[in-house]
Order: C-alpha cells, then sequence, then structure tokens
C-alpha cells in the first residue's frame, strides 16, 4: 500500500490535472439520473470546468448519492457544496494545484478544515504534493481528532520536512492509538511527537510539545 | 382437551425487564456478538442432535431432537450464515417417565439473518406436551444490540383435541340387574390457537437468560397471557444446564424442542457438539488486510482479505459507487481487477451484505451519502 501510495505521489506530480467536465461523465449523469436531476448537475459541472476545477469528483458525488438512493435536491445540494469546496480548495492552494490536491483540499474543507490550514500547509510545502498531507488530515477528523489538533500535527510534522511515507506511518500509529482507546487528541500528539523525534533536523525538545501555528490558540 | 395452567402474573415484569436491558444494552459495542435466538442456532450451537432429560413440575421427561440444516447457500455448520437463506429441517420426539406416550412433532425452518438482525419463517406438526398440533405456522423477527438481543413472532396453528360425548344414554334393566346400553362418540374440538411473543434474551459469557411473554389466542380458549424465564448454562463443549422458570402454552414451543411449558431443570447432551466449550456463536466476517496492486495491462487488482466470509463487494467512485461482487482466490482472500484512472479515489467494502465500511488499513474520509469511505491514491 505504501508503495503505491508513493508511486502514486510521484506519478501525480507528473500528471496534469483533468480541470475540464468531459462527454463521457455526462453521458454518465445521464444514464444514470432522472433528466430532471441530471440537467442541473451537468450546469454544475460545466460551471466547474468553465473554472478549471476537477470535475470527476463532482459526477463522482453524483452517482455516489444516486446509488445511495439520496434525494434530488439532496445530491444537487452536495454536489454544488462540493464545487464550492474545489473552488475554496483552490484559492488556498493557489491555481498550480493538481486535481487530486484539489479533490483531497475540498475533503479536508467538508470535514470542516478552515482554509488558512490548506493555505498554511501549502506554505509549508510550495512545491510538493499535498495531496497525502491532505489525506492524513481529512484522515484524522473523520476519526474524531479535533480539527485544530489535527491541522497543528499535519502541519506541523509537513513543516519538519516529514516525507509522505513518515506523514502515513504516523497516521497509522495515531490510528493504533485511537483503537486501543486513547483519545484522540491525545494519541494525535503523541502520534506527532513520535515522528519529530525520528525526523532529521528536528530537536527531540521540539517534538515533545505540539506546535502551534502562528495566531492560532 | 388439556388445558394448559397460565400464570398471568410476571408478563408486565418480563417485559420491564426487557426493556430495561434493551435500554442498557443499545449504548454496548456490537462488535463480534453472536446473534440470533438459540434455538434457531442449534446446528451451529450444539451439533445436529441432543438428548435432554429433566424434570417439570409433574413428572420427569426425555427427550431428542435433531436438525438437519440444507442451505439455500452455503453448508450452515461451521460456516458464516449471515446474508444465506437456511432451511432446517428437525424432528423431535420427547416422552415422559409415568406413560408410554410419545410426542413427535416434525418442523421446517427457513432462517435467514444479518450480522444483526434476522428473520425465520417455519411450519410444524405433532405432538407437544400432550396437545397435537395438525399444523403449525410461526414467523418471527430478531435483533441484536450486544449483549442483548429482542425477539418478536407470532405463532398460529390448528391444536388436535377430542373429547368423547355420550350419544345415546341408556340403563336397561334385565332380570338381575341394570345394565348401561350408552355409546360414545368422538367430538373434533380441534381449534384455532394463536400466539404473539417477545423475548429478551441475554448473553453473559456461557449463560443465556431469556425472558419470554406472550398472549395465547384459541378460538375455544380465553385469552391467556403467560411469562416464563429460562436460563441455558454451557457446562462443557457437549453438555448444557437447562432451567426454565414459569408458564407458557405448549402451542408455542413448536419450533423450540428444547422448552417446556412448566418450570423445569433439565440436561442436555450433544454429542457432535461442534464449539469448544459450546458458546453459541455465529462467526461474523472481518476485513483484516487491503492491498491496491498495479498490473502491467494498466489495470489495478484490489484485494481483500476477510475470514468467514461468504460474499465480498466493493464500491467505489471507479464503479460509479455500484456494488461489484470481489472473487475469492484462497486463503480468505478475495480480488478483483479494474481499470482505475489516476487521482484520488474513495472506497468502500461490504462482508455478506452487511454495512459498508472502510477497507483496513486505507486513509479515511466522511462522505455526504455514503458515509466513511478508505482513500485511494492511484499511479
Amino acid at each position: 500500500m505504501r508503495r503505491l501510495l508513493a508511486l502514486a505521489l510521484a506519478s501525480l506530480l507528473l500528471a496534469p490535472g483533468r480541470a475540464s467536465g468531459d462527454e463521457s461523465e455526462e453521458a454518465r449523469l445521464r444514464a444514470r439520473l432522472k433528466p430532471e436531476l441530471a440537467t442541473p448537475l451537468i450546469e454544475v459541472v460545466r460551471s466547474a470546468a468553465a473554472q478549471g476545477l476537477p470535475t470527476a469528483p463532482l459526477v463522482a458525488r453524483a452517482l455516489e448519492g444516486a446509488s445511495r438512493q439520496a434525494g434530488d435536491a439532496a445530491i444537487l445540494d452536495a454536489v454544488r457544496r462540493y464545487a464550492a469546496g474545489l473552488a475554496a480548495a483552490r484559492r488556498a492552494l493557489g491555481s498550480t494545484a493538481r486535481a487530486a490536491e484539489l479533490d483531497a483540499g475540498a475533503g479536508a474543507l467538508m470535514a470542516g478544515v478552515p482554509e488558512d490550514s490548506l493555505a498554511s500547509l501549502k506554505r509549508a510545502r510550495p512545491s510538493g504534493s499535498l495531496v497525502i498531507p491532505l489525506v492524513v488530515l481529512s484522515d484524522f477528523v473523520a476519526r474524531g481528532v479535533p480539527v485544530a489538533n489535527a491541522s497543528n500535527a499535519v502541519l506541523a510534522a509537513t513543516r519538519a520536512g516529514a516525507a509522505d511515507p513518515a506523514l502515513l506511518r504516523m497516521r497509522e500509529r495515531i490510528h493504533e492509538r485511537i483503537l486501543r482507546g486513547e483519545a484522540p487528541t491525545g494519541a494525535s500528539r503523541e502520534g506527532l511527537r513520535e515522528l519529530l523525534m525520528k525526523t532529521p533536523g528536528t530537536s527531540k525538545e521540539r517534538g515533545s510539545r505540539e506546535p502551534r501555528e502562528k495566531g492560532r490558540p | 382437551m388439556r388445558r394448559t395452567s397460565i400464570r398471568p402474573l410476571g408478563m408486565a415484569g418480563a417485559i420491564g425487564l426487557g426493556l430495561a436491558l434493551a435500554a442498557w444494552a443499545s449504548t454496548a459495542c456490537a462488535e463480534d456478538f453472536a446473534a440470533g435466538p438459540e434455538w434457531l442456532r442449534v446446528p451451529i450451537a450444539r451439533g445436529p442432535v441432543a438428548a435432554t432429560v429433566g424434570v417439570d413440575e409433574r413428572r420427569a421427561w426425555w427427550g431428542i431432537d435433531g436438525t438437519v440444516p440444507l442451505g439455500l447457500g452455503l453448508p450452515r455448520t461451521r460456516t458464516n450464515v449471515v446474508g444465506q437463506s437456511v432451511l432446517g429441517l428437525g424432528m423431535s420426539i420427547a416422552g415422559s417417565a409415568r406413560s408410554d406416550a410419545r410426542d413427535l412433532r416434525y418442523t421446517a425452518l427457513i432462517d435467514r439473518r444479518s450480522r444483526l438482525d434476522g428473520g425465520w419463517l417455519g411450519i410444524s406438526t405433532g405432538g407437544n406436551d400432550g396437545q397435537h398440533a395438525k399444523l403449525q405456522l410461526g414467523a418471527g423477527l430478531w435483533r441484536a444490540f450486544a449483549p442483548v438481543e429482542v425477539e418478536a413472532g407470532i405463532v398460529s396453528g390448528v391444536v388436535g383435541a377430542s373429547s368423547r360425548e355420550a350419544s345415546h344414554w341408556k340403563v336397561v334393566p334385565d332380570s338381575l340387574h341394570s345394565r348401561d346400553t350408552t355409546t360414545f362418540r368422538d367430538v373434533d374440538r380441534s381449534a384455532l390457537s394463536t400466539t404473539a411473543q417477545s423475548a429478551v434474551r441475554w448473553h453473559f459469557g456461557r449463560m443465556e437468560l431469556t425472558a419470554i411473554g406472550g398472549l395465547t389466542v384459541g378460538a375455544r380458549t380465553a385469552p391467556q397471557r403467560w411469562a416464563q424465564a429460562s436460563m441455558h448454562l454451557q457446562a462443557s463443549k457437549r453438555m448444557r444446564v437447562l432451567a426454565a422458570f414459569g408458564q407458557r402454552p405448549a402451542a408455542s414451543l413448536a419450533f423450540e424442542p428444547a422448552a417446556r411449558p412448566q418450570t423445569m431443570l433439565g440436561i442436555q447432551v450433544a454429542p457432535w457438539a461442534s464449539h469448544e466449550g459450546g458458546a453459541p456463536h455465529v462467526t461474523v466476517p472481518v476485513a483484516r488486510q487491503w492491498r491496491a496492486e498495479l498490473l502491467d495491462d494498466g489495470r489495478t487488482t484490489v484485494r481483500l482479505r476477510c475470514r468467514h466470509a461468504s460474499r465480498v463487494e466493493l464500491a467505489a467512485d471507479f464503479t460509479d459507487w455500484a456494488p461489484i461482487a470481489m472473487t475469492a482466490t484462497g486463503d480468505d482472500w478475495w480480488e478483483t481487477s479494474l481499470t482505475i484512472t489516476p487521482g484520488l479515489h474513495q472506497v468502500q467494502v461490504r462482508l455478506d451484505g452487511g454495512a459498508w465500511q472502510v477497507p483496513p488499513g486505507l486513509p479515511r474520509t466522511s462522505r455526504e451519502f455514503a458515509g466513511d469511505a478508505g482513500v485511494l491514491v492511484v499511479n
């Protein structure tokens, strides 16, 4: 899995983001959805494509809602909100962000992570892919780590120069701690401390306390 | 017709106790819980045949019952039964120390269950505690809130009975004495009897406690409320101690050969018990490992390792969230190969028709409609 993720990361750095809707996506929407729902959805998808946003996540959201028998209004609302999330992710991550980064960023925003945290992550890793940090951040939030703690943990690890495999290992350690019964907050703090102690260029003293983003409580 | 004595007292208490236990249990974790009424899990819990001896309020009694499971999917014994419909054909014979009469009963039960709930449908004919049922139909539902489960069911059937009535009464005097020339005829008193019942069952280690109560309505009898508490203790792999306190009508026992209509104490021996300690445990499939491998042809093989599963499905954004069946490849591994475009993907798996879940080891993300999903990054 780690090898796959590493390979994926390399390819994602090279692969251009697909930022336009295509006819096959519209055809899939028309095939699976009622015309009265497919038509406004396609408008949202086309609008996103015109803005240079990735459209595949929007189509996936719509089909996800359809497969789980969600109501038309709920599907349309969810797709619109995710399109807004993609736009917000691009604002935070910059216009050069890849499609997968925007998708991961929108997912984090939907989970409650503020735009500021995404922008801070971008500043911490200006040239590298943020897919894995954002995936790890969303994972922490989904596992019950408070948003502020999750953001600080990922941001501190990224600022310390932790590579993606190290971030994934930290995620696994924190997950194990939570499964053992530790509180998510404490588990994330300990997981970060372990990572920082093993990351070259960071002192043990720095890793002994949870770093805080400037200007944040 | 022999009428079973029913004590109306106790049902309110049993129901109250059940509600309290259910409320308490609703906060408990339901992981790896052996679900379903014990009498439905007979072939799994204690093997296909069991012999029981005991004493009740009236007499000593014995019984032998056997069940042959015919899987409408996979064989029932020692396999996961979640999502499968299983037809169980049963036969039981019972007798008492003071009578040569034998109660012989045949049953056929269809049992279908998911991980934490299920239902059953049955048909039965034969005797039970002296009452002969021409035909009985039963159906029920159960739901588990580990370690407690709640069950509700209804059993309806024609209970056979006959009485002798004098058709001609006369005493004829002859030369020395009077002679009784009365003649009798058998009158069929068979009547429809319906029992609605509910039970709360509590699993505690090797012990299973049950509070069951109900209402029996018969065409020729007044409505009868009844309640009974029972305890099954797995003393060893092959032996169980059974105890019951309270009354329940024989008409409600059509599908539970080990149950008795009166307060009783008994021992059941199952020579072919299949589980160490005999604890009735349904194997619950659990996903343990996930792998994704890139193939030379550009497709990606996703593999999932899970024990005791008989059906594994995958749904993801790259399947347009339509479930696709994975193929068993041995050693508890299931796999499927798909063309997955590079990028970020969300994926879920489902075992034996249960809830969709995050594949083990994958980062988690919350989805608006699908719940939590695993994140897969593909080259």
